[in-house]
């Protein structure tokens, strides 16, 4: 039910649309860089930086850092979070890393291990 | 949820301003608008599209290429090459379709058995840069889908020129070495004066092309007369024999 209610706050923002997806079951073994929006449902073992938004569902996982103008976390990130606008760590998150970004939201249930810089 | 789920598992995209510097590989379609610097192993189908780009191997079920490729690509089911798709690598799959338009260099292999066998791909990343070498002539020329058996006579083509350059030195310096050195120049100004004489007059218009022949003995052999005049002579008894096999082996155990 925590999935299905993050999945669907996910899919339910403009974000739907991303220029860029991963599939849950695409492996990328290396970084990837967009100017667009990503959803990545599968996994990175590398860094992701997007110039617009970030999604990160909830069977993702990113093993590097993670850089956007809107990052949202539903899956896990082993990595520094940072975004310019703000970053959500929706319920079934887990996050290992430290967060910086002006503005920042931990729902209930997410799992947080790091710093908070907030002083963007 | 569930309609929502199998369509995101179905459906990956890089987005046209994405780059991606690593591997991919999984399960899934796979939908490349982006860049990708690094190998593509995907079971399902791979469709690169115009702006797509590709600088690695691709293997998937099925892949279609209207953009670029430089790899070698391996599908079990087929490839298909729109108008507007480049590939710089090896094809292997069952069926291969190549539009008209479509511009492919490398090799081509069809047919179930011939594509099953997938060791030959991992070999080819080897032979792609030679066919790369090759493909730039013959892409320079012809411009147009460069088969299979195109590009093995241009492999040895390339590898002639290689081979008369070398033979070339070898030939001039062992007859010539202990005499060129103070022949050359002489014969440079004997042609010069013995055409001067009767050329110069009747062919001025020449001139220009002639000097350029002329130069190119008078450079080369500058480069010969220091480490030919003290060395060679001594050791013409033990060089001959070497000589003749490996100039710069020639050249290298006189310095040593």
């Amino acid at each position: 039910m925590d999935h299905a209610l993050a999945s669907y706050g996910l899919l339910k923002g403009p974000l739907i649309l991303a220029d860029t997806t991963i599939g849950p079951d695409l492996v990328i073994d290396g970084n990837l860089k967009s100017d667009e929006s990503v959803r990545i449902d599968g996994r990175v073992l590398g860094r992701v930086e997007s110039k617009d938004s970030v999604q990160l569902g909830p069977g993702s996982s990113v093993s590097s850092e993670v850089h956007g103008q809107r990052v949202v976390v539903s899956g896990s990130v082993a990595g520094n979070i940072e975004a310019k606008d703000r970053v959500d760590l929706m319920a079934g998150a887990k996050i290992t890393g430290d967060v910086r970004a002006p503005r920042l939201t931990i729902a209930d249930g997410a799992i947080f291990r790091g710093k908070v810089d907030m002083e963007v | 949820m569930m309609a929502n789920e199998t369509s995101v598992r179905m459906s990956s995209v890089l987005g046209p301003s994405a780059i991606v510097i690593g591997n991919v590989r999984g399960k899934g379609d796979l939908e490349i608008r982006g860049k990708v610097q690094g190998s593509i192993e995907v079971e399902g189908r791979v469709f690169v599209a115009e702006t797509g780009v590709v600088l690695g191997g691709l293997e998937a079920t099925h892949v279609v290429v209207a953009g670029e490729v430089k790899g070698n690509l391996v599908a079990e089911d087929g490839i298909t090459v729109a108008s507007s798709g480049r590939i710089e690598g090896d094809i292997f799959a069952p069926r291969v379709g190549i539009e008209a338009g479509a511009r492919v260099q490398g090799h081509l292999r069809t047919g179930g058995e011939l594509a099953a066998a997938s060791p030959p791909p991992r070999q080819k990343p080897a032979a792609t840069p030679q066919t790369d070498a090759v493909s730039v002539g013959a892409a320079s020329a012809a411009g147009a889908a460069v088969p299979v058996g195109a590009t093995v006579p241009p492999t040895s083509a390339v590898a002639q020129p290689l081979t008369h350059q070398k033979p070339a030195p070898l030939k001039s310096r062992p007859a010539a070495t202990p005499d060129e050195s103070p022949s050359q120049p002489p014969r440079a100004m004997t042609q010069e004066a013995s055409e001067t004489p009767r050329q110069k007059k009747r062919r001025r218009p020449r001139p220009p092309f002639r000097k350029e022949p002329v130069d190119a003995p008078q450079s080369a052999s500058p480069e010969q007369k220091p480490s030919q005049p003290d060395p060679k002579p001594a050791k013409r008894p033990q060089g001959p024999p070497k000589v003749p096999t490996f100039e710069k082996g020639a050249q290298g155990r006189p310095r040593s």
